[in-house]
């Protein structure tokens, strides 16, 4: 009683949260226990829906095991510039799925301390979408518009060294796209520019030459966690960034007219973390976790490549988020709560980003089918799961908005959020995880 | 406009080829106002540089080709008659607004109340089924220090 008090004491302190991670890196794509534990899952024994929170629990694994994961989301999200009655509504909704392989090696006892996974992440709407607005002040949230838009995959090795301890690392593929394109017309090798149907169907005087591509580019993260009694764990993850390009370049030639703009797109999935993270069981069926996350998110770079220079270089942030899971037969409940502040710095310059603090809800449960009557190897669970933004508010700088049209006297202001705007975000998401356990349910 | 790229590389092709794009063109006179013009300058916007084809080099569109359609939407409080109603922003010619409320027309005039720019997007539909949208600002201008506004009057 007296250690469930003192661990309850501590996590009730330190307080609670931090943001979403992926099966595989794609936002909002977890499973569905970790989702349930608002994420706070690092320094929990490691399953194939951990390996990127933490490759070292991968050194837990007793027998191979794969799952099937999906989700369903919602994002409400308004902006409105002061003075406007009506919002510009920004809702939209997605889903993805996940999948995920972990097995221990074969073979001398050594072996089986070493644990390898895969894990795949794929949103249902797209492989890879990259939407880059042509203005840079275009209302635009780092945290929800893109970020679920990509497949990733990750590949990890987890490797209990000593018995209480684990070590884990791994690299995660995120595609980029290499898309040169050159335009070219021709003058008088047709008659008429437009197409021509029945015949080509670009026309017999424009050479449009396509030469694109998806590569892929790899984020290592590594991992460490350690037991030193059997009511406590703890870890340390550090995940690189994971960003994807696009770039090319695009030539247009008309005559003597050359127009060549290099094309060069960036997107930010997640940026460079460090985690810190505790778990305990003050009962035998009761856990309780905790992860701390420092996410730098001054890397951000906007769309088009550039660096945000002081003060609208997004700020780094340390979100907090704790869960907790109780067990009894073979179900199970969990809940989780997590805070995650903005890194969004004011927005009184040409960028309207939108964020604000979020709090995060989660509540799920499943069913051991191992513990049950029916003695199945596999576990089935479930989440639902409430992001929910405070409102942001902006008002304008004058001075320090960009001259829309420097051929006219005085400096004219063509910004969306001027003079202010107001902006609140609101994601629901459900999603459903199944596990088979390869080796019969150990 | 919008620069969206869509990748459909694992399940194969997404969709068949789209329809020909027309061309979407704004020309807006004046292109800016100053801050709190209140409704006094006229804006003129124009979409007669629209064409039925999107070419590299102007040429006079195929008498055949159907004459494209155009759609305006302005971002804001707009209204008709803004003195009854005091939270407009913008203030659209009635007679650039079909009785359906339709704002559908080659040309619109408008005023605005000069506090914040306005943002102003045309949908360009040709025969053949394919859409361009485009969209401008007509811009505010601080007054100067003096009080005045520099703009050209």
């Amino acid at each position: 009683m007296k250690r469930a008090l003192a661990i309850a004491t501590v996590f009730a302190t330190v307080g609670l949260g931090r943001d979403a991670r992926a099966t595989a890196g794609t936002a909002f794509s977890e499973t569905s226990r970790s989702a349930s534990l608002a994420d706070a899952v690092s320094a929990r024994p490691g399953d194939a829906g951990t390996i990127l929170s933490n490759p070292a629990g991968l050194g837990d694994l007793k027998e191979a095991m794969v799952l099937f994961g999906s989700h369903a989301d919602y994002v409400a999200q308004w902006f409105r510039p002061v003075g406007d009655n009506a919002s510009q509504d920004r809702r939209r909704g997605f889903g993805g799925f996940s999948f995920a392989a972990a097995t221990p090696l074969p073979g001398p006892a050594w072996a089986r301390n070493i644990g390898a996974g895969f894990a795949l992440d794929l949103p249902a709407q797209y492989l890879l979408h990259i939407d880059v607005p042509t203005r840079i002040d275009q209302p635009t949230s780092p945290i929800y518009d893109g970020r679920p838009d990509r497949i990733a995959a990750v590949f990890a090795l987890g490797f209990r060294i000593f018995p209480r301890i684990e070590i884990g690392a791994g690299f995660a593929l995120s595609p980029s796209l290499s898309l040169p394109t050159n335009v070219k017309y021709v003058a008088g090798r047709s008659p008429n520019v437009n197409d021509d149907p029945g015949k080509s169907p670009t026309g017999d005087n424009v050479e449009v030459r396509i030469d694109s591509s998806l590569d892929l580019s790899a984020a290592p993260f590594f991992g460490l966690r350690a037991q030193p009694f059997d009511w406590l764990a703890v870890s340390l993850v550090y995940r690189d960034t994971q960003a994807s390009r696009a770039t090319g370049t695009q030539t247009t030639v008309a005559g003597g007219i050359v127009a060549s703009d290099p094309i060069d797109f960036f997107e930010m999935w997640d940026p460079a973390t460090v985690v810190v993270g505790a778990c305990a069981w003050p009962t035998r069926n009761v856990s309780v976790s905790l992860d701390v996350t420092w996410r730098k998110w001054s890397d951000f770079r906007t769309a088009f490549d550039q660096v945000l220079i002081p003060p609208y270089q997004l700020n780094d942030t340390v979100s907090i988020a704790s869960g907790i899971e109780a067990r009894r037969g073979p179900w199970a409940v969990r809940g989780g709560i997590g805070f995650e502040p903005s890194p969004i710095p004011a927005q009184t310059g040409d960028t309207n980003y939108l964020g604000g603090n979020t709090l995060v809800l989660a509540l799920g449960g499943g069913i051991d089918l191992r513990r049950h009557k029916w003695s199945l190897p596999v576990v089935i669970d479930a989440h639902v799961r409430a992001r929910i933004d405070a409102a942001e508010s902006a008002r304008k700088n004058p001075s320090a908005l960009s001259d829309a049209d420097s051929t006219l006297p005085g400096t004219q202001i063509d910004n969306m959020g001027f003079p202010g705007f107001r902006s609140q975000a609101l994601m629901i998401q459900a999603g459903l995880t199944a596990t088979f356990f390869l080796g019969g349910g150990k | 406009m919008r620069a969206s790229l869509f990748l459909c590389a694992i399940f194969g092709a997404c969709s068949g080829p789209p329809p020909p794009a027309p061309a979407a063109v704004i020309n807006a006179t004046p292109s800016s106002v100053c801050y709190g013009d209140d409704f006094r300058t006229s804006i003129h916007l124009d979409s007669r540089g629209t064409s039925p084809d999107l070419t590299l080099i102007y040429t006079k569109p195929d008498p055949d080709a159907g004459v494209p359609t155009t759609t305006w939407t302005f971002l804001g409080n707009t209204c008709q008659d803004r003195t009854s109603d005091p939270t407009c922003d913008i203030a659209i010619d009635p007679g650039s607004v079909e009785p359906s409320g339709a704002i559908d027309f080659d040309t619109v005039t408008f005023t605005m109340r000069g506090d914040k720019p306005v943002q102003v997007s045309l949908r360009v539909q040709n025969a053949a089924g394919g859409v361009t949208e485009t969209a401008t600002t007509i811009s505010i201008t601080p007054l100067d220090d003096a009080g005045v506004c520099p703009l050209p009057q």
